[in-house]
């Protein structure tokens, strides 16, 4: 097998917090616990969990813009902790974040010429005025918009337009992998299937990896080769995404794939209530991270963590009891 | 449901707006009612006007820059819009329960969560105890799903989850036991898992007190397994009323054909959607013909027209506003 574009291991961030939350006062927030992946050249992954369980917290890690607590990243086998100046600059370049919100992730006094067109000079990509230009032009029509569009300004586009124009500033510097934060969850449902299909042929074309971040897990299923389900800053399951939902080996992945509503399907049938709430965790969890919540706990799951489990080649689970699923 | 009474009839409703000299009409005259213990959907995209009819049912609208332009709301005979302040009052809250779109900006941020939840009891029943009004709180908090009600209770909304928030805001739409609820999105800012809880409540809600529910939501899957009818809005109008079974088999309008297979679906196979071409207009752009003609991609040249199709009657309560459908129409709202 090929070396991974990128491998997280054993990553973890801790937030300090002051101010205290209803049931419970300590001083960390535990965004991220000791998550490791891979992500293989052309490869979708999905990150797929509630709010609040990590996942903008790792992407964000990945490209650097926040500190792991602990934890290293690779990019194709080398240890991203020591990259400095040229190193660091090429490998932002390689490594391209797409932001969920479309309005303000963009420029609003830059014309589109500018913001596309930024990358390429920046990363020394094209320095020909004339040749750039004639390249901006490519890259928009790539993402589905007419060239003469070239000379307008952010607040003049709709929101699926304008995450087009995001999209064409993160392709333009030729990324190896690009981190797509939910990338359309703040569209209208009639133009979320433009730009989910978008990224799917860009993918395609221009061999890119995509790290595909949203709690919409239907989406991550449509997009993805393999998914990552997070659960309170821990990995509970890890599978091809086929896999995922046949061999279902977690209970709150199970619980997960039956709460969501689908014209057509029985809504009764095997629909898993859990009982509370999902909240921050800022205590050290001693067991299974899932337990309060858990309709299968026993009392293993308060006093050990649960280790990967892997039943199927490829599809690792962290439960107890992963085979009663 | 064997005897359809009606709860509520909205006629001819037109909602206009005027900001800064620009005057448009993001809702243009719409029909529709709700009977008793029923349960209607209403869906479409972002700045459609759901949430506006809503607010007029209750004549919660803002005005201005709102303003109600033409039509009548009935509820339960009585006419809404003419009724007195002091009428309207004893409906808030009371007959009509809201759980409003955003649990953060509906929730007073200084107030403590007990005494907002409790609020309509003691608008509604001025004889009761404060004894008594602090044991219905508790059990409501209970009934909605709130463990620790007590500390529930006198906690500030900051210190809540959203998902406790929303909770709360349920528990305060319900107090009364309404005999109509409107849920305005009460779990897009909601994880699926707790979307999952908060609808079994309301379900259960729903039974207990024989009330009916008009649900408002962009999600299909939601509407399908909550209500017996839906209605879909496009740009003001509605594009299509049917009960979801038959919504669900056999869509009419190209609307709903391509909201449906624009979502991918947990039981899809991994190919390209259907995507919708073009954007959801301003309301001020809104056509005087079919407004989804620009995006449609099955429109005849009757389409062009300008003259808004009705609601042609399809089959049994299915209706279509899509000229398509205008020869074998049975009939027309
Ligand atoms: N800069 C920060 N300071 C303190 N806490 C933070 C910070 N960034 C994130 N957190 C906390 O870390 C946790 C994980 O946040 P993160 O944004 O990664 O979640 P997420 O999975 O992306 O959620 P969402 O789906 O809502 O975007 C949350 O509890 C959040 O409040
Ligand atoms: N306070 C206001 N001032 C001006 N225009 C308004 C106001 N409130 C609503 N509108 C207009 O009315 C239209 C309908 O708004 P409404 O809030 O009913 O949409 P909605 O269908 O509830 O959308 P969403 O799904 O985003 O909640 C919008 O397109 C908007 O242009
Ligand atoms: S009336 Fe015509 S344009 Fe409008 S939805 Fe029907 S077919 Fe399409
Ligand atoms: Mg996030
Ligand atoms: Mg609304």
């Amino acid at each position: 097998m090929s070396i991974p574009i990128i491998e997280v291991k054993k990553l973890k961030k801790y937030f300090p917090v002051r101010a205290n939350i209803l049931f419970m006062q300590k001083e960390y927030i535990r965004a991220v616990e000791n998550v490791s992946f891979k992500i293989y050249p052309q490869e979708t992954v999905g990150l797929v969990g509630e709010s609040g369980c990590g996942k903008t917290t790792i992407g964000r890690m990945i490209v650097h813009l926040e500190q792991p607590t602990r934890g290293d990243i690779y990019y194709t086998g080398e240890n991203t902790r020591r990259f400095r100046g040229k190193q660091l600059k090429a490998y932002r370049k390689k490594i391209q974040y797409i932001f969920q919100d479309p309005y303000s992730s963009l420029n609003p006094r830059k014309i589109v010429y500018n913001i596309i067109s930024m990358g390429l000079r920046n990363f020394h990509i094209i320095k020909d005025n004339r040749k750039r230009k004639e390249k901006v032009s490519e890259i928009l029509e790539q993402v589905g918009l007419p060239p003469d569009y070239l000379f307008n300004y952010p607040h003049e586009f709709s929101g699926g337009q304008r995450q087009r124009i995001s999209i064409a500033r993160t392709i333009a510097v030729k990324p190896d992998l690009i981190i797509c934060d939910e990338p359309v969850s703040a569209l209208d449902v009639s133009i979320q299937a433009q730009v989910i299909n978008l990224l799917k042929e860009l993918k395609n074309e221009l061999y890119l990896s995509i790290l595909f971040i949203s709690h919409d897990l239907a989406l991550v299923k449509h997009i993805s080769d393999r998914i990552l389900v997070m659960y309170r800053g821990y990995i509970v399951e890890s599978a091809p995404s086929a896999s995922l939902f046949e061999n279902t080996s977690h209970p709150y992945t199970k619980a997960l794939i039956s709460a969501i509503p689908e014209p057509g399907l029985d809504a009764h049938k095997g629909r898993i209530i859990l009982k509370g709430d999902v909240t921050a965790v800022t205590g050290e969890i001693k067991g299974c991270c899932f337990e309060d919540r858990c309709y299968m706990s026993r009392d293993i799951c308060k006093r050990e963590p649960p280790l990967g489990r892997q039943l199927i080649p490829g599809h690792v689970s962290y439960c107890h009891f992963a085979e009663k699923v | 449901m064997n005897v359809n009474h009606e709860l509520v009839n909205v006629k001819n409703l037109t909602i206009g707006f005027t900001v800064e000299e620009l005057h448009f009409e993001a809702v243009d005259s719409i029909s529709f009612s709700i009977s008793e213990s029923e349960s209607v959907g209403l869906v479409g995209e972002s700045g459609c006007g759901k949430t506006i009819t809503s607010m007029a049912l209750i004549r919660l609208l803002p005005s201005p820059p709102a303003l109600i332009k033409g039509g009548n709301i009935f509820f339960h005979g009585k006419n809404i819009l003419t009724m007195l302040p002091e009428d309207l009052k004893k409906i808030r809250g009371r007959e009509i329960g809201v759980i409003f779109q955003e649990p953060m900006t509906s929730l007073n941020p200084v107030k403590k969560i007990g005494i907002q939840v409790s609020e309509p009891l003691r608008i509604h029943f001025p004889g009761l105890r404060k004894k008594e009004i602090y044991e219905k709180t508790i059990l409501m908090l209970k009934e909605v799903g709130l463990s620790y009600p007590e500390r529930v209770y006198s906690a500030y909304p900051h210190m809540l989850s959203g998902g406790m928030r929303q909770r709360a805001g349920i528990a305060t739409a319900m107090i009364c036991k309404p005999r109509l609820l409107i849920a305005d999105e009460p779990t897009t800012a909601l994880d699926v898992t707790i979307q999952a809880q908060i609808m079994d409540l309301i379900k259960n809600l729903k039974q207990e007190h024989n009330m009916s529910l008009l649900l408002i939501t962009h999600n299909l899957g939601l509407v399908a397994e909550m209500c017996k009818r839906v209605i879909v809005m496009y740009a003001g109008r509605f594009a299509e009323i049917a009960s979801s079974k038959s919504l669900f088999h056999s869509p009419l309008h190209p609307y709903t054909e391509g909201l449906m297979t624009s979502i991918p679906l947990l039981t899809d196979e991994g190919c390209l959607l259907t995507s919708i071409p073009g954007s959801v207009p301003h309301p001020a752009d809104y056509l005087k013909g079919c407004r989804f003609m620009p995006r449609c991609i099955r429109k005849i040249k009757r389409c062009m027209r300008k003259i808004p199709p009705p609601l042609f009657l399809i089959d049994t309560d299915h209706y279509v506003s899509c000229w398509l459908y205008e020869k074998q129409a049975k009939g027309s709202l």
